[in-house]
């Protein structure tokens, strides 16, 4: 009996831990201004040279600044200078002379000296934790060197001139290089602050943007506070609060509940967001984000694969499933808006884009035309077929749809789900027979569309997923990279795109467009966005303008 | 099922001579309505599900792009799902899947448990402190990871749906044997003692044939429970396994997968949430109750089988 | 009574030798994790550097000995996601939750499981004893996933009385839905189990002789036939707690409560391999302390079973 009674009060014990436990947790705001927003994961650094997904790209544009940054032009984007007063660009294209602004303070009070930009490119290039390297390599002289030694004795092209000029110098002209120096990743940080452990610098960093980082709880929050001494003025909110809401339901119900300013919504909760938001809660515009179906063709080392033969090599096969696809189905009904019928490799207003491609607009019978003029009428003859696919839901719904208008031609796809690691390896190792991905450029200009993903020195991992190859595409490409002037070089990438159109390596499906919740009490976001900005992030706006009323 | 029986059948054979236990129980099971009803759903549920191709409606896969409404009514009974397809249709298909990978994880869980029980039971000694070890390390992996990490590392991009089913098969054969092993293993050691095990062995019968025709029949009635219950918790896993994405490739059907597209859609299609649901439910009930009537049917007494 | 547990401690000891060997196992068959963190676009010089950072390129054996000599002083390594933070760090602060639904689970599980399982025993055979076991059978056959998604729709949906998803440290509410669906099971396996060991006690001779002696019916009940009783259900109830603690990753899933089970799920989707093993790891050493734990109980309770 006794022993009995000592059990049940371990028992009781335990209630009271669990309620103990549960009750730990309760916070109070700070009464300052906040801008609440929800993110689905924590970002697994803030340091800017690990940063390689938009979440912590949009989170940590608040607290990093670069030389220069992008900014809305009209529906497209254009470059400004941001950290550097200005810059000039030699006439051979291999020089590039940044002037820093005098008196900008990181936050942690010091000023900011060209040293700072030689220290923040170089790791980038040499330190273990980076991911990005290929912003600097190979493009910059010495990088390649310098990326397996750093401590080579070949003298690297990244250097200070004086206390406020840096200059940067590459082996060859390469038109988009400062668009690179426009991406997070080319952030300026203070060493003292990358080299002290504690905080860690992944976690709270210190930079040069309007933000700094006052919290950070494991898969709970970030919260960034207002840093006064923000060289283009003081950031007129007083916080950012980033809460990490993995449930997609969850956080759109935090959103009409008055908890979060902004919200993305959930796949099939569109159509239940429409009716339950007012419109001027709402914001959607289309990203520069191409989906699409990728056919492996056989060129390089696979010029006899066998599976790759007759998807990869009869185009009029591949116009029948390009003219068979329902886009405008599976843009409104399936996605429920949150895509475009693509017409092209481009998205729109994207740099470089050619208005007026003609697309393919749904015509089934036309399809099974084409598939009988190929040889195969009604999908007789026609090898198996396997459609690699990410395992998401959105991807998985996308393909399903598609295995649906296939089916009505009288192809049978077999349908297979990779997770993200798998894919990129099966990709990148090799050309699959078919598989579906989509591209969203780093920056905006044309040649990391056309050159990266189209041009055959980039086969595999580098890109061209497809392994496409076409002499013509590569001339074009390759020429356009030396050229400096976007608009001499836009009508060289036209017709590099109406060629790859011609060859259909992709059958493009949809643009994606962005769908959110964003109270109109918030101002600075929907006049600055631009279509870089997926999600609820954004971050080519430039916080410190952001305020609510 | 030694004790049980033999009495029954002692008393059996005084009132009619000629029935032997096994006929005895079939008698027992045929008698209990639970058990009868029981079996017609189980009937049913294999009709439907390997006569899909002639009784399901419509196809797994086809698309009613111009349906208006999607919510049941008379034409789709069950509604259609996200991409305008039959539910009802995709019930009935999604049956194969889930019942074949519980049938056959269920096979492979007692062939693997039964030949680790009979080795560490009858042979006892070192092998048996190894295999019990072995088995401790089995059921310390919590059994849904266990069968996630097989899964999920198998990846060959031209699988096909047969393929996809016999990973499922193993990871969850793997993961289910471990109960099994045990309980053959407890019927073992307390039947090698039994005095006419002793008797055969010492009238020279070879050890395999004491293990087939002695020590094996004995251990089958509650392993015949065990089986039937495996299968229902096998027809779960598989479940589990498909809502997290692990199972058969789309567009094929399959229960648990279904209930992971509907996941989403809670709020304005929740007929693609509950029907295949129930269809779970009513499947595993019934392979549970089936469980339940074998028990009542050979061991009516319940001296054998424990709770 | 100590030399028991030393015993039963030494026992564990292989064991997660065995758990930390096949989970190692597993990760070496799953390639290389390096591949997901850099992204479609990649030169072959960047993946060589950051491969060596990790370490993959060293030989499976040499990583397994770094790994295991890791182990043996607490290091359980680094996510390769979460920010690098050391994996005990990322188990903690999953725990937290996964320890909360838990116990919840469990709680419903006793509160609701005990009494039924004392009511059926206590009248056999009549029609509530009947429909609590029809209820228990019926509970086991739901898979806890879709229980999650009905109780959603019933309650959150239609009713509105709880809120969807998502998790609130400071709130009760979040997580009564989530304890009940995945309490329901243990439930139904605590009533059923409580009803048939107390029919059984009340069947034993001492029951028999109190009654004898004139003691009142719910006396005998409760002070002599439960404690007995209980033994195996306590067993049952722990065993059930560790499983659970060991990451109900539907539920979480369902319930988008950032537990154990999710931290897991999505380190295996995402190769995410220190992550992997650690929680593997972690998994069994719960597994392990728990079930010594309920057999320290049992033979605190039942004295006759620590002279085995």
């Amino acid at each position: 009996m006794n022993r009995l009674f000592v059990l049940l009060g371990i028992v009781v014990v335990a209630v009271a831990t669990f309620f103990i436990v549960s009750m730990i947790g309760n916070r109070k705001g700070t009464g300052q201004k906040a801008l609440r927003l929800a993110i689905d994961t924590m970002p697994d650094t803030l340091d800017p040279i690990g940063i390689t997904d938009t979440t912590s790209d949009g989170v940590g544009r608040k607290i990093h600044s670069t030389l220069v940054r992008m900014v809305k032009d009209g529906d497209s984007v254009k470059i400004v200078p941001d950290l550097a007063e200005k810059y000039e660009i030699s006439p051979d294209g291999k020089k590039y002379t940044f002037t820093l602004r005098k008196g900008l303070k990181f936050h942690n009070g010091r000023e900011a000296k060209a040293e700072d930009i030689v220290y923040s490119l170089t790791r980038l290039l040499t330190a273990p934790t980076s991911k990005r390297q290929e912003l600097m390599m190979p493009f910059v002289i010495g990088s390649k060197e310098h990326l397996d030694d750093p401590n080579s004795k070949v003298p690297l092209g990244i250097r200070a001139l004086n206390d406020y000029t840096a200059e940067i110098e590459l082996n060859a002209p390469f038109a988009p290089f400062i668009l690179h120096l426009a991406t997070i990743s080319c952030a300026i940080v203070p060493r003292e602050a990358v080299e002290n452990p504690n905080p860690p610098f992944a976690q709270q960093p210190v930079g040069l943007g309007p933000f700094k980082v006052t919290e950070w709880t494991l898969n709970d929050r970030i919260v960034l506070s207002r840093f006064d001494d923000y060289h283009f003025g003081k950031p007129k909110l007083g916080e950012i609060d980033f809460f990490i809401i993995k449930e997609p339901l969850s956080r759109m119900q935090k959103f009409m509940a008055g908890e979060l300013d902004a919200s993305d919504i959930p796949y099939g909760s569109v159509e239940e967001a429409r009716k339950q938001v007012a419109r001027e809660d709402m914001l959607e515009y289309t990203t520069w984000r191409t989906n699409y179906i990728g056919i492996g063709m056989p060129n390089g080392d696979f010029k006899t694969k066998a599976d790759l033969q007759v998807y990869g090599t009869n185009k009029k096969v591949r116009e029948a499933v390009s003219y068979g696809l329902d886009r405008k189905r599976l843009c409104t009904k399936i996605l429920e808006g949150r895509g475009d019928p693509a017409t092209g490799i481009l998205p729109p207003n994207f740099p470089g884009y050619k208005p007026g491609r003609p697309g393919w607009p749904y015509d089934i019978e036309k399809a099974k035309a084409l598939l009988a003029e190929a040889g195969f009428p009604g999908g007789q003859g026609l090898p198996p077929l396997s459609i690699l696919f990410r395992n998401d839901a959105n991807t998985k719904l996308v393909v399903e749809t598609i295995a649906q208008d296939l089916e009505a031609m009288g192809i049978h796809p077999a349908l297979q789900p990779l997770e993200w690691n798998a894919l990129l390896k099966e990709t990148g190792d090799k050309p699959f027979q078919m598989f579906l991905l989509g591209w969203v450029a780093d920056y905006p200009d044309p040649d990391n569309f056309l050159y990266v993903l189209f041009n055959s020195a980039q086969f595999g991992s580098a890109g061209n997923a497809t392994w496409y190859s076409n002499q013509k595409v590569d001339e074009l490409t390759n020429k356009a990279r030396t050229l400096l002037e976007l608009r001499d070089r836009t009508p060289i990438y036209w017709e590099a795109e109406t060629q790859i159109l011609e060859d259909l390596p992709w059958i493009p499906t949809y643009y994606v467009r962005n769908v959110i919740l964003l109270r109109k009490n918030v101002k600075g976001i929907r006049e600055a966005f631009t279509p870089l900005d997926t999600g609820t992030e954004f971050p080519s706006v430039d916080f410190a303008s952001v305020d609510i009323e | 099922m030694s004790n049980a029986l033999i009495s029954t059948a002692a008393s059996a054979a005084e009132q009619k001579p000629g029935l032997g236990p096994w006929r005895l129980a079939l008698r027992r099971f045929l008698r209990n309505p639970r058990s009868l009803v029981v079996m017609g759903v189980l009937g049913v549920l294999l009709t439907l599900s390997f006569g899909a191709d002639w009784i399901a409606p419509f196809t797994y896969m086809e698309p009613f792009r111009d349906a208006a409404l999607k919510n049941p009514d008379a034409k789709h009974w069950f509604g259609l799902d996200n991409i305008d397809r039959d539910v009802l249709s995709r019930v009935i298909y999604g049956g194969r899947v889930s019942l074949t990978v519980g049938v056959l994880a269920t096979l492979m869980s007692v062939f693997i448990g039964t030949v680790v029980g009979l080795l560490a039971g009858f042979f006892g000694g070192w092998l048996d402190a190894l295999l019990m070890r072995f088995t401790d390390i089995i059921s310390g992996f919590p059994s849904l990871l266990l069968a996630v990490a097989i899964t999920a590392i198998y990846h060959d991009p031209h699988q096909d749906v047969w393929e996809k089913i016999g990973v499922l098969v193993i990871a969850l054969g793997i993961v289910g044997w471990t109960g099994i092993a045990r309980l053959v293993r407890a019927q073992v050691l307390s039947i090698r003692t039994l005095d006419y095990v002793t008797a055969a062995t010492a009238l020279g019968s070879s050890r395999l044939r004491v293990v087939f025709r002695h020590i094996l029949p004995n251990c089958i009635s509650p392993l015949i429970v065990m089986t039937t219950l495996a299968i229902g918790g096998n027809i779960l896993g598989e479940a589990g396994l498909s809502f997290l994405g692990l199972g058969v490739a789309p567009p094929y059907p399959s229960w648990g997968g279904m209930l992971n597209d509907a996941c989403a859609r809670i709020e304005n299609a929740w007929w693609m949430s509950v029907f295949p649901g129930l269809a779970i439910v009513i499947t595993v009930l019934a392979f549970n109750l089936l469980g339940d009537g074998l028990r009542d049917a050979i061991d009516p007494k319940g001296s054998q089988l424990g709770k | 009574m100590w030399t028991y547990i030393f015993r039963r401690f030494l026992q564990a000891i292989p064991v997660i030798l065995g758990v930390a060997i096949i989970s190692f196992f597993f990760s070496e068959m799953s390639g290389s994790p390096i591949r997901a963190m850099l992204g479609p676009k990649v030169s072959p010089e960047v993946l060589q550097k950051v491969t060596e950072h990790y370490g993959y390129d060293k030989p499976a054996p040499e990583r397994f000995f770094i790994y295991l000599s890791n182990l043996l002083h607490g290091n359980l390594g680094y996510s390769l996601f979460n920010a690098g933070l050391p994996v005990t760090d990322l188990i903690a602060t999953g725990m937290k939750v996964t320890l909360k639904l838990s116990l919840g689970a469990i709680l419903f599980a006793i509160c609701l499981g005990l009494p039924l399982g004392i009511l059926s025993a206590r009248y056999p055979n009549s029609i509530f004893d009947y429909a609590a076991s029809s209820f228990a059978g019926v509970a086991v056959a739901v898979p806890a996933f879709f229980l999650a998604i009905v109780l959603k729709l019933v309650f959150s949906v239609w009713l509105g009385w709880f809120p969807i998803t998502g998790y609130d440290p400071g709130s009760l509410k979040h997580l009564v839905l989530p304890c009940f669906a995945l309490g329901l099971i243990s439930t139904a396996a605590t009533a059923r189990l409580t009803r048939n060991c107390l029919l059984d006690t009340l069947s034993q001779d001492y029951v028999r002789t109190g009654r004898a002696k004139g003691c009142a019916q719910g006396r005998v009940l409760l002070g002599h036939a439960l404690p007995n009783a209980l033994v195996p259900v306590i067993t049952i109830i722990g065993s059930d707690f560790a499983g659970l603690l060991c990451g109900a990753i539907l539920t979480e899933t369902v319930f988008g409560l950032p537990g154990v089970g999710l931290l897991l799920s999505s380190a295996v989707t995402q190769r995410d391999l220190p992550m992997v093993m650690g929680c593997c790891i972690m998994m069994s050493l719960i597994f392990v302390f728990a079930n010594l734990l309920v057999d320290i109980s049992y033979a605190f309770l039942d004295p006759r079973i620590r002279y085995e």
